[in-house]
């Protein structure tokens, strides 16, 4: 009986196979776009000293210096509890001839200047803040959505520094050192089974998954045969 | 016959009554000098002179004006009785009107046209309005005269180079440098009065900064070169050899100081074969008009990162042409910035793509296309790469972003890694004017045929700073 069903399911299988590769995968069909995008930035401003209830005020400059627009958000990604960060604007569109509240930036390797857009961000400190330094990060995302296929984009993420100086007196909140830098040391594909290759993303998560238990359960297996260890020799 | 006859009587008698009347009273006219009536004379003196058509016994001047009339005595010239004359004198300034009674050899009186005649023997008071003793900056200038009484005549003569008549108020152009104009007036008698006025025309320097924009502050990467372009356009006259000095905000909130020539020099310095921070222009000297270009590269060495005023100061050598400054500049000194140009909007397979293949090259590997520029002017840049998970919205499926795979070392699909959703170095610490050239493959596991979507992110990151 299980002989069987096992020739059953085999069948079905290759049968799945069989219509899954006759089926034809229409996606990433798409126009070969080569337009070049630039994207610019200049934080102006990367600290501030200010009390408490005060707010601070940063600058930071986007250009294009390419012919195609482009659409840039800007959302705030990470600050303290209770403090409000406002940008202006917070989303705009993206050319090399941008009107408004603009500045100028000069491009060496184009012996040119072009016109970049100013980002004014708002960073309100509570008025009941303790003395400190605070971090503030805010990320830009630049291109233009989502479509078809893998579109581009290009995203900045800016931090301040903002270093409380009058208010409660209390002990500075912790903070990460923003300068910490991760390196990805994923190993290359080469490196990797073809299993994983070819899986999707959420079977490479289960096995991930799977390796971290293995690798928790090899650990205390090793903690608890050097504890026996040594409670044998104690005796 | 009649009526013949009282025809003739009648002729006869207004013949002889004609006769009578002609005979009876002298004719008198008035002859030179005597001056026209209404007429006006800058002299207190005047000579009226009459001829009688017989001859006269005496001849009686009446002259006088509403205060009051007198009788003068006139002389008979040499020759006969025909030609009497007087001169009248000591006149005070004032309209008088005279008559001639003239009497014959019968005792007859005859009285000659009343005649009038204006004493004036004081000159026209003059007074200039414009131009007064003033320095001017437009060759053009109002010519504004008045005077105390009417005038017959207005002239003027700038720099005593001839006269012009003029009828105010007008205008006159003078040339630049120190100018005088003498303006002369004549009432009806003839009296001339001048005034003269010294005044000067300044020749102007018209001045412009092309760059940078004085409109918007310009940011400047530290220790990059740049040009400063000024234009200077004579205005007015001729501006003789003119020069102009690049200078920056040393002392005061506007620029005061030349830029300096020594290399490495702070905040800015001319990095040029032959520095200079004053230049002439090369079409001296400059007439009305003319323009000239100087440029000038500059190097932002700034230390301190600061703002900055750039402006440049045009002077001449003419003692009439006011210097004049551009209007300021604001600069920026800023260390570095991030500027990458990604030389692709999408990554693009082949079309259409079967079910359970993999290493599928995307279409633009073999060019190669996904180039990574890090521009001129960035800091040195840490890139990181991510991605989403491939969605169709429509069925619910999603395909995995593991299964797309990037290299940033070589065409080869072994080399490569999986895209990841959280964000994986690919470069760090890529200096400017680095190309970073990247190559993608996709496993196409099997799947319910559709399109599937996904973004890719490109994150540049000034090495030194946080991990996004």
């Amino acid at each position: 009986m299980e002989l069987f069903l096992y020739k059953v399911l085999k069948v079905a299988a290759a049968s799945l196979k069989m219509i899954l590769l006759m089926t034809l995968i229409a996606a990433f069909a798409l126009p070969q776009l080569s337009d070049a995008m630039n994207l610019g930035t200049l934080q102006k401003q990367s600290s501030a000293d200010i009390g408490a209830g005060e707010t601070a005020v940063f600058h930071i400059l986007f250009w294009n210096a390419q012919d195609q627009e482009y659409s840039v958000k800007i959302s705030d990604s990470k600050m303290p509890q209770g403090w409000t960060v406002i940008v202006n604007p917070k989303q705009f569109l993206l050319n090399s001839t941008p009107a408004g509240n603009t500045e100028r930036i000069y491009l060496p390797g184009a012996k040119n200047t072009v016109i970049a857009e100013v980002a004014d961000i708002y960073v309100i400190v509570p008025k009941n803040e303790s003395i400190g330094n605070y971090i503030v990060s805010i990320m830009a995302a630049a291109g233009n959505g989502t479509g078809p296929g893998f579109l581009l984009m290009q995203e900045r993420q800016f931090s301040f520094d903002v270093n409380v100086v009058r208010g409660f007196v209390q002990k500075p909140a912790e903070a990460a050192d923003p300068r910490t830098i991760l390196i990805n040391t994923m190993p290359p594909i080469s490196e990797q089974s073809a299993e994983y290759n070819a899986s999707s993303n959420t079977e490479r998560t289960q096995e991930e998954n799977r390796y971290g238990r293995f690798a928790v359960y090899l650990f205390a297996g090793v903690i608890i045969i050097i504890l026996a260890w040594r409670v044998y020799l104690h005796d | 016959m009649r009526v013949r006859l009282t025809l003739l009587a009648l002729y006869v008698f207004l013949l002889a009554s004609l006769s009578y009347f002609a005979m009876a009273f002298p004719a008198v006219d008035y002859v030179p000098p005597t001056l026209p009536n209404n007429s006006a004379t800058n002299l207190n003196w005047t000579y009226i002179n009459i001829t009688s058509s017989e001859n006269l016994t005496q001849a009686l001047l009446e002259w006088g004006n509403s205060s009051g009339f007198t009788n003068i005595s006139m002389s008979n010239s040499s020759g006969g009785n025909l030609t009497w004359y007087v001169n009248v004198t000591g006149l005070a300034d004032r309209t008088y009107n005279y008559t001639i009674w003239a009497q014959n050899s019968t005792g007859n009186w005859n009285q000659s046209v009343r005649r009038f005649v204006t004493i004036d023997t004081i000159a026209p008071s003059i007074a200039i309005q414009s131009p007064q003793n003033a320095t001017y900056i437009n060759k053009v200038i109002d010519l504004n005269v008045s005077a105390d009484e009417p005038v017959d005549t207005w002239r003027y003569s700038i720099n005593d180079t001839g006269n012009t008549t003029f009828t105010p108020n007008t205008t006159i152009t003078v040339s630049a440098g120190a100018n005088n104009i003498t303006v002369y007036a004549n009432d009806t008698a003839g009296n001339m009065n001048r005034t003269i006025v010294y005044f000067t025309l300044n020749t102007t320097l018209d001045v412009s900064l092309a760059e940078p924009s004085t409109v918007s502050p310009t940011d400047f990467v530290q220790n990059t070169a740049f040009l400063v372009n000024a234009t200077v356009v004579c205005r007015q006259g001729s501006c003789g050899n003119v020069a102009g000095t690049v200078r920056y905000n040393k002392t005061s909130a506007n620029p005061d100081t030349p830029i300096n020539i020594t290399s490495g020099a702070q905040p800015f310095y001319i990095q040029e074969a032959s520095p200079a921070s004053t230049k002439s222009c090369p079409n001296n000297p400059l007439s009305e008009g003319q323009f000239c270009n100087l440029t000038w590269t500059v190097n932002a060495t700034d230390s301190t990162l600061s703002y900055w005023k750039l402006g440049v100061n045009f002077s001449s050598d003419s003692g009439w042409t006011v210097p004049n400054t551009t209007s300021p500049a604001t600069v920026s000194i800023v260390p570095c910035f991030v500027d990458l140009t990604v030389n692709w909007q999408s990554i693009n397979f082949q079309n259409p793509l079967i079910p359970d293949t993999y290493q599928n090259p995307a279409l633009g590997n073999a060019d190669p296309l996904y180039n990574i520029t890090v521009n001129s002017g960035s800091c040195n840049t840490d890139l990181y790469i991510k991605g989403t998970d491939m969605q169709n919205s429509t069925l619910g499926y999603s395909l995995g972003a593991g299964n797309l795979t990037w290299s940033n070392s070589s065409n080869t699909y072994s080399s490569s890694f999986n895209m990841t959703q959280a964000y994986s170095l690919f470069k760090f610490n890529a200096p400017p004017i680095t190309n970073v050239t990247m190559w993608y493959w996709i496993n196409v596991p099997p799947i319910f045929a559709a399109n599937y979507n996904g973004t890719v992110f490109i994150q540049g990151v000034k090495s030194g700073s946080s991990f996004p």
